[in-house]
């Protein structure tokens, strides 16, 4: 028991060393970084705009291009509606899918929401944090837009 | 038999149970709160929820065992109080395990992959995983130093549930090695050894329920008082059969012992020689002798027969 403790802590050492942890299964980070980032773009004023010459503006495009650019990324916007994009993300076909997303919108397999990056209230008075979705289980990809989530969104 | 007729040994053992019994049932909520917020998506930190709150099962059975068998016998429970303790515990470690592989076997077949993303701590922001294996570690090192000490009261009292308990606080340990090797390899990028380990856990829970079920079933119908772990007959058997065949008047000597918990009801049947007719007070001195064997054996009761029942022979 005591060895096998050992063991493990030893794994857990060397694992928190060595670079490149949390791994992605698809390896999805490695690919983005320094690479393109394809963002799937459902729109919702005032978190996401689709402007006539084809470029996206709004809360959430601001902050997505803002991730983007710290891990060296170019995006690439790919518009449809939410439903679509999350069958899109779950394929593998875009890497991120943005538009008012709230915390409680129901995600197909393959699919997961980030963390809220901020929160609001409806006219009634409800609470509800804004996401983004991200591909299920590429965990590197996840941390790494978390991390910028809790660090450039207005989450309290 | 109340509590305060319990040897000074027993008495101080069991007072020791109840009081370690009520800091594992804090241990076991402050635990399952920690775990809850940082389970998130992971299969394996959820199974470990689901054995804390199994956990709590032993100690609750084992405080409402120790009330009861405070309490004397009446006439409508002439053999004193006692509880279903390990069945229920049995009943629900099986409960736990096979929905735990049912529902995980599902999420490996469906290919589901957990996610686990950054969380906030210590002032910075790291991966949640190491939060996870942290509180793992934690909540799986304390039952293992409670389980400890359990064993050794348990022994000094001849407690199954306590020794339930004790070998679940072990077996909770071994789970939480598991959990912490899924999500390290959810961390290597291997996605199914969440559910996997998740699964192996509810297996093992199944495991531990099948060796305690039919000890706890035996004890309740139809068994002989066994050892603690169950299987081989009690040496008391042994022990009032010495006192039995000692006198010289006596032929021939059957026991029957049961486990009525912390005690054993024990029938000791006589057959005297065929030329001495035993005299109230020969049988009551043997009856004293036999009752001083063990302080399990307080609730002995001799019967002077003409030949041994048949399932004694």
């Amino acid at each position: 028991m005591r060895r096998l403790v050992a063991a493990l802590c030893m794994v857990l050492a060397l694992s928190g060393c060595s670079g490149g942890f949390p791994r992605d299964p698809q390896g999805t980070l490695p690919r983005v970084s320094d690479g393109t980032l394809r963002v799937g773009v459902s729109e919702r004023d005032p978190y996401t705009r689709v402007e006539d010459d084809g470029g996206v503006t709004g809360t959430e495009a601001t902050l997505v291009q803002g991730y983007a650019t710290s891990i060296g990324a170019q995006v690439e916007w790919v518009r449809g509606s939410t439903s679509e994009l999350m069958v899109q993300l779950s394929n593998g076909d875009v890497d991120l899918v943005i538009g008012g997303l709230r915390e409680d919108t129901p995600v197909t397999r393959g699919a997961t929401l980030t963390r809220p990056y901020a929160r609001e209230v409806t006219s009634s008075g409800t609470r509800f944090g804004l996401v983004l979705a991200a591909p299920a289980g590429e965990n590197a990809f996840l941390t790494s837009v978390e991390t910028y989530l809790i660090q450039h969104g207005s989450f309290s | 038999m109340t509590a305060r007729q319990l040897p000074p040994q027993q008495h101080a053992a069991l007072q020791q149970s109840v009081r370690l019994s009520r800091i594992s049932l804090l241990v076991m909520v402050i635990s399952a709160i920690l775990v809850v917020r940082v389970a998130g998506e992971s299969r394996a930190v959820q199974a470990a929820l689901a054995e804390d709150l199994l956990m709590l099962v032993p100690p609750l059975v084992f405080l409402w065992g120790a009330r009861q068998a405070g309490r004397p016998g009446d006439r409508r429970r002439p053999y004193g109080r006692r509880s279903l303790g390990h069945l229920l515990l049995g009943l629900a470690l099986l409960a736990g395990g096979v929905a735990l592989i049912f529902t995980n076997a599902l999420a490996l077949w469906r290919g589901e992959r957990p996610s686990i993303g950054a969380a906030t701590a210590f002032g910075g922001t790291l991966w949640a995983g190491w939060l996870m294996i942290l509180v793992l570690v934690v909540t799986a090192l304390v039952p293992l130093e409670l389980a400890r000490r359990k064993t050794r009261l348990a022994r000094t009292l001849g407690d199954k549930v306590l020794t339930a308990d004790a070998d679940l606080g072990v077996t909770a340990a071994l789970t939480g090695v598991l959990t912490v090797a899924g999500v390290v390899c959810v961390g290597y990028g291997l996605w199914w050894a969440d559910a996997l380990a998740a699964l192996l856990v509810g297996a093992v829970l199944v495991f531990h329920a099948v060796r305690l079920l039919p000890g706890a079933t035996g004890d309740l119908l139809d068994h002989r008082a066994t050892e603690l772990r169950g299987g081989e007959a009690h040496p008391i058997h042994y022990q009032l059969m010495q006192v039995a065949v000692a006198p010289v008047w006596v032929a021939d000597a059957g026991v029957r012992v049961r486990d009525l918990g912390h005690v054993f009801h024990s029938e000791v049947f006589v057959v005297p020689r065929h030329d001495v007719n035993p005299t109230v007070a020969q049988i009551a001195h043997l009856q004293a002798r036999l009752e001083q064997v063990d302080w399990k054996a307080r609730d002995t009761v001799v019967a002077v027969v003409p030949e041994l029942p048949a399932a004694l022979r």
